[in-house]
């Protein structure tokens, strides 16, 4: 059920420095019919674009956001107010401000894709997996969005914002 | 019975039945009402489907199923979920079918809400807007400023709400059609809940979130 489509170049939309023409791959993951995921992943080479590898890792991430539904991609996508919210729920139930911290950290690790475990593989995160593969293949793969609709549960749209365009 | 009835053969109907995928007595009914013409029997069918659809349009529908379409192409992706109310018809070759079909068109067809009812009433008065500038500019009157502006709306629908969109594939009926269709010949509720459209390089994306169940409930 996974169909990748072809690398596209990205428009070039000025702010960029160096300008770096990123190339996009459209995924999508659907779960027993009943968990839809599509993702945009990003990466530099025409190479690596065209490669079966980051077709492999496309569809691994997509199988991963829809096994585990994050929230946000990066920490830095995760509005000020739902931390807030968030903090002030912890804060009621612990006791010290370190407990709060460490709740914190367990709750943005829980919600944002790349901090999340790789259900492949445990030992690392979705980050890591990202920097591994990057560093192996000389690129710089980054996830632009992903949508994620689940049979009667919420749906979630997530957009990198610290990603460079 | 009426001597008309004489003249259905059981080929008629068999033929009727594969090419509209009604219920045999729905064929039969059809085909007596319009004296043996299949043409006019699938039209007959098509009517029939869409008072179907509205009688069961009240009904919850909370099963579904999600569906993806990536373009050929390569730069375009959709993905959609359509609701029903069981799993049964969930899992039905017709349902899958439809849902398949519903996320090609919105690929195609670019729609930017399920329903006139999820147009947001800035979307709406924005547009509206634009349209009666237009109108004003050429020195009408009013009155008839306001008509070109009602029948520029109506086609605003058209081009944006995916329910009221031709259907790509067969630009003769509506999406909505296409979906009482089914709706007739499932029997059951069929409702667009949402859907997603990536386009890659672009920045904006679509998402379309519909929830008429809510709104049946506050009523």
């Amino acid at each position: 059920m996974v169909r990748i489509a072809a690398g596209i170049d990205e428009p070039d939309d000025g702010r960029n420095k160096p300008p770096v023409r990123r190339k996009g791959w459209l995924a999508a993951y659907i779960l027993a019919g009943r968990v839809g995921v599509m993702l945009e992943v990003h990466c530099i080479s025409q190479a690596v674009a065209l490669s079966d590898e980051l077709k492999e890792l496309t569809k691994d991430l997509a199988m991963h956001i829809a096994a585990t539904a994050p929230k946000f991609i990066s920490r830095e996508d995760v509005p000020r107010e739902v931390c807030l919210r968030q903090e002030e729920i912890f804060r009621r139930e612990a006791a010290s401000s370190e407990d709060v911290a460490k709740k914190m950290e367990g709750f943005l690790q829980e919600i944002c894709l790349l901090e999340q475990a790789f259900v492949k593989e445990s030992a690392i995160t979705v980050g890591q997996l990202l920097a591994t593969r990057s560093d192996e293949w000389g690129d710089d793969i980054t996830i632009r969005r992903f949508v994620r609709f689940a049979v009667g549960e919420a749906e979630t749209v997530a957009v990198n914002k610290s990603q460079p365009k | 019975m009426s001597t008309s009835t004489t003249n259905i053969s059981a080929a008629q109907v068999k033929e009727l039945r594969e090419r509209s995928g009604a219920p045999m007595m729905d064929c039969k009914n059809a085909l007596t009402e319009t004296k043996g013409d299949i043409e006019q029997a699938l039209v007959w069918l098509r009517k029939k489907g869409l008072s179907t659809a509205a009688k069961k349009a009240a009904r919850v529908t909370s099963e579904g199923s999600v569906a993806s379409y990536i373009h050929a192409g390569g730069k375009i992706g959709v993905l959609v979920e359509v609701n029903c109310e069981s799993d049964f018809v969930a899992r039905t070759e017709d349902f899958k079918d439809l849902i398949k079909d519903i996320a090609m068109h919105i690929a195609a067809a670019d729609p930017k809400f399920v329903r006139k009812e999820d147009v947001t009433p800035e979307a709406y008065e924005k547009e509206k807007d634009i349209y009666r500038a237009q109108a004003a500019a050429t020195g009408k009157p009013p009155a008839v400023v306001e008509k070109i502006v009602e029948g520029k709306m109506t086609k605003f629908y058209e081009e944006v709400c995916l329910l009221d969109q031709p259907f790509v594939k067969e630009p003769g009926i509506s999406v909505h059609q296409l979906i009482a269709s089914k709706v007739g010949k499932l029997g059951e509720n069929i409702s667009v809940r949402r859907f997603a459209r990536f386009k890659v390089g672009e920045v904006g994306e679509t998402i379309a979130i519909s929830n008429p169940q809510q709104e049946a409930k506050a009523e």
